[in-house]
């Protein structure tokens, strides 16, 4: 099952799910616009209660308005549905805190159209990445998922958690089918585990400027416990998947 | 299990089947959760009100009292009805999510279509 046409990678559609986001939301727009990148942006508003709608209006970008709150993984999963229904071949997601930089979105896509995978994942910890000063317990969370996903599958992926990914078309179906809470290890068990390309690609990441993370206090016990019954939910199911393909074939 | 008990407890439970009947005429309970209410507390008040189904009951969970496999039961109902609430809530909250997805993409689709 793995991506046909690796050098080809047809049209690009950039996602940025925003929730609360008015202050970064603009000069990000602006960056991506004078970095020409070739890639049509699309701006997933997911509930905002600032004006981060107004922003996307004023800058004229594509925009999806969830009327309520629905988290990062369904804001996610809403720019796939759109992706796919709107004839896209690829799919970038970059976050709207303005953390990402566009010049590693050109470097990601000429990687990913080199490197021929399904999922390509922006790794601000793999050999090569300079590196992340996040807080300890996300730190401890991050090693304990690339652990996970490497017993789980045999992959080594260093950062299971980051908001920069190239998605290819051949796994936008798979991606809308199943809800993946905040598509981290989860979504990269369960793609590898179909038996898809997950590859990584280092790339810089700026200090966030504005607004808090959208992991909480609570996060500390609720994320690895939530993410590990969804690994190994993802796991079983993507067994099933592949018995499935096994027996039609 | 005391005559006093028996009848406060037999009172209480047709109290709350009389409640879940109330609230599925005035459409403020889904008939499915009513019936499976009902079910349950008429089966608690049966088990109640029969001598035999009670010491058969105390007697099939190896409790030494009717009084604790009672509790027993009714600590069993209450986590498989909490099970089962929680999944009916995952459930309509999954349901409104799509909706809310489907509204998005419809409306970007409709504002292409007229080209605002």
């Amino acid at each position: 099952m793995p991506a046909e046409t690796p050098l080809n990678r047809g049209r690009v559609l950039l996602a940025v799910p925003a929730y609360n986001e008015a202050l970064t939301l603009g000069g990000v727009i602006e960056q991506l616009r004078s970095a020409q990148l070739d890639v049509d942006v699309l701006v997933v508003n997911d509930g905002s209660r600032d004006a981060t709608e107004v922003v996307a209006t004023a800058h004229g970008v594509l925009l999806l308005n969830h009327l309520c709150n629905l988290g990062y993984g369904r804001a996610t999963q809403t720019a796939i549905r759109f992706a796919e229904r709107a004839g896209y071949d690829v799919l970038v997601t970059y976050d709207a805190d303005g953390q990402h930089r566009p010049e590693d979105v050109r470097a990601l896509l000429d990687a990913f159209g080199a490197m021929g995978c399904d999922l390509l994942i922006g790794s601000r910890f793999m050999p090569g990445a300079p590196g992340f000063n996040a807080p300890w317990s996300r730190r401890l969370g991050m090693r304990l998922f690339s652990r996970v996903v490497w017993i789980a599958t045999g992959a080594r992926i260093h950062d299971t958690s980051s908001g920069l990914r190239v998605i290819r078309r051949s796994v936008f179906n798979l991606l809308t089918r199943r809800l993946f809470v905040d598509f981290h290890a989860e979504a990269i068990v369960y793609l590898l585990g179909c038996g898809y390309a997950v590859k990584e690609h280092p790339i810089t990441v700026e200090e966030r400027r504005h607004g808090t993370s959208m992991y909480g206090v609570s996060s500390v016990v609720k994320y690895p416990l939530k993410t590990l019954l969804l690994v190994i939910i993802g796991l079983l199911e993507a067994r099933m998947v592949r018995r499935k393909v096994d027996d039609t074939a | 299990m005391t005559l006093h008990s028996t009848v406060l407890v037999e009172i209480g439970l047709l109290v709350l089947i009389a409640w879940v009947i109330h609230l599925v005429r005035r459409d403020r309970l889904y008939s499915g959760y009513g019936a499976l209410l009902i079910v349950t507390f008429g089966g608690a008040a049966l088990i109640i009100l029969v001598p035999g189904l009670l010491r058969m009951v105390t007697a099939l969970m190896g409790a030494l009292l009717p009084a604790s496999a009672l509790m027993m039961l009714a600590v069993f109902l209450i986590l498989v009805m909490l099970v089962y609430i929680l999944s009916q809530i995952t459930l309509l909250s999954n349901r409104i999510s799509l909706l809310t997805q489907e509204l998005a993409l419809r409306q970007v689709t409709s504002r292409r279509r007229d080209g605002t």
